[in-house]
């Protein structure tokens, strides 16, 4: 018989194979004899007889995903428009009526005379890139909206946002360009800056990365807020409890705000603010249910946690947000640990492990 | 077997109902192996058994509508696909002691099929099937030909008409270069992590 070193060598003794996966007798009995003889190399053999288990799962998948594919191309066979010839009149009548609908709204609306404003969504798990009337450039983040005014880059430059938007503001003296989200409002000349207001998480957030703005904060009647390039405002969205800030030492009154720098998580000097208009996921020393809801934002799933001692413990990761969320879960839990598993088809359940 | 399996099927399965592609992928991916070594009991045509599986689910998504709620997920698949291997394997005229044998399976019968992998191993397992994806096409055949077929190197040496000593130099290589890429993997996970601290 032939010298074994490393599992290598194992795995590739066709023998072995024999004996670890097709658990032929006659092999199960030689090394079985064979382990007697080399007691030290237990543990070796034990690795080896694990990887070639996992190897065989591994390519029973490689195979499933191929033939998978050939089975895909036969589920949505394109659907053929004949019926479309032959009801032609239904649908020149359902465009007749159509058409009268909409000279009805148009007249409506103009002896009405409501503002249009024009609205730009985002699904989960979607970002879109807008260009406005007066060349501002818009990078709306997933799960968002933003509402642009009427007369937009004429009578004004307003636009309203719930959700998380970057924003490089065209210069324009004459209009400032405002945004207003639930607690906030954010007027700008020209400026690059980062506007983060979920409806669903407890705090609103404005990162200013170059130029300058004001932040007036709408349940606070004290003088707005004037950011510098690297400032961060984050407030609270609904109630003004007092968190007040130590940071904060131009201001008399103690405010629930509180005035930050931006983060920069890597040697490159990148922003953690901006990170997800440039394809990053990027948490800094962030609260696990404040993650969920980025997660949740971005794969469009749902994630629900049974214990809440785990939804407070922070977290510090980078992710590219191509991931894939098992390697985003299996990674973040290799720092301080909690199981997960899913419980629907779209929906993750995080709990602790038992101790 | 896990009631927890147990009810994420029948999820899974009303999701198939309601038209979700991604639900009937998950059955597919999680019974592939299973069906298939079920499947080898009566016939060695991998290709046959193959086509019998995606006939099979390509039955479920077309009667996704009127087929109806599966108490126990596996005992249908199951049951579905041996009708279907009936047909097949009759068509191809290549088997015929299916008929002689008995044709209910029960439900241990079945259960001796599934295979429930743990999340990490499930993990590992993903990783390792990227990793084996990643591989030059000449060596991603000859290791499933080795270890997936489970051919000798003297077979694969025939049916390849590689020499021996190519045909072990390939898969050694391969080999190493997906202990390589598994071990890097996990060290890419931990990598963003160690960025900050």
């Amino acid at each position: 018989m032939r010298v074994y070193q490393s599992i290598q060598d194992f795995i590739l003794d066709e023998s072995f194979f024999r004996y670890a996966v097709q658990q032929d007798p006659s092999e199960i009995v030689k090394w079985e004899s064979y382990l007697k003889d080399h007691p030290e190399q237990g543990t070796l053999i034990q690795r080896a007889k694990q990887e070639l288990l996992a190897m065989q799962d591994a390519l029973y998948l490689v195979d499933a995903q191929q033939n998978y594919a050939r089975l895909a191309a036969q589920l949505n066979p394109p659907v053929r428009n004949v019926r479309l010839k032959k009801k032609w009149t239904y649908y020149a009548a359902a465009s007749l009526i159509l058409l009268c609908l909409i000279t009805a709204l148009y007249i409506f609306q103009y002896h009405f005379n409501k503002p249009e404003t024009t609205a730009y969504v985002t699904l989960p798990a979607e970002k879109k890139t807008i260009k406005l009337a007066d060349g501002t450039l818009i990078k709306l983040n997933a799960d968002s909206k933003l509402d642009v005014a009427a007369g937009f880059g004429k009578t004004n430059r307003a636009v309203k946002l719930v959700g998380e938007a970057y924003m490089e503001v065209a210069k324009n003296k004459a209009l400032p360009f405002t945004v207003t989200t639930q607690a906030l409002q954010v007027r700008v000349l020209g400026t690059t800056i980062n506007v983060r207001a979920y409806a669903n998480e407890e705090l609103t957030a404005a990162s200013l990365i170059e130029g300058s703005a004001e932040i007036i904060l709408k349940n606070k009647s004290e003088a707005p807020i004037l950011l510098k390039p690297m400032d961060k405002v984050v407030a609270p969205i609904s109630s003004p409890q007092a968190s007040i800030s130590t940071e904060l030492p131009v201001h008399k009154k103690p405010a629930d705000y509180k005035l930050e720098s931006v983060t920069h998580y890597d040697a490159e000097q990148r922003l953690a603010e901006t990170s997800w208009a440039d394809q990053k996921l990027v948490f800094v020393n962030e609260p696990l249910s404040s993650i969920a809801k980025t997660l949740e934002r971005w794969y469009n799933i749902k994630i629900e946690f049974q214990n809440s001692d785990i939804s407070s413990r922070k977290y510090t990761a980078a992710f590219d947000d191509r991931e894939e969320l098992q390697n985003v879960l299996q990674s973040l839990r290799s720092s301080l640990p909690f199981n997960y598993r899913k419980i629907g088809p779209r929906t993750i359940s995080i709990y602790l492990t038992n101790p | 077997m896990s009631k927890d399996r147990d009810i994420l099927e029948i999820q899974l399965w009303e999701a198939l109902q309601s038209g979700e592609q991604s639900a009937l992928q998950q059955l597919y991916m999680s019974y592939y192996k299973s069906l298939l070594q079920y499947g080898m009991r009566y016939t060695e045509d991998r290709d046959t058994l193959k086509d019998s599986i995606n006939n099979t689910f390509l039955y479920f998504w077309e009667k996704r509508e009127s087929i109806g709620t599966a108490n126990h997920v596996g005992n249908y698949i199951f049951k579905s696909y041996q009708r279907q291997l009936v047909k097949d394997l009759d068509r191809t005229t290549k088997f015929e002691a299916l008929h002689e044998s008995n044709t209910n399976i029960d439900i241990a019968d079945v259960e001796e099929f599934q295979f429930i992998i743990s999340q990490e191993e499930n993990t590992r397992v993903t990783i390792l099937k990227n990793a084996i994806l990643q591989l030059p096409k000449r060596q991603r055949e000859l290791v499933l030909l080795r270890y997936y077929e489970g051919l000798s190197y003297e077979e694969i040496t025939v049916k390849t008409n590689l020499s021996k000593r190519a045909v072990y130099n390939q898969i050694h290589s391969a080999i190493n270069a997906l202990k390589k890429d598994t071990n890097l993997q996990n060290l890419k996970q931990i990598l963003p992590l160690l960025i900050l601290f």
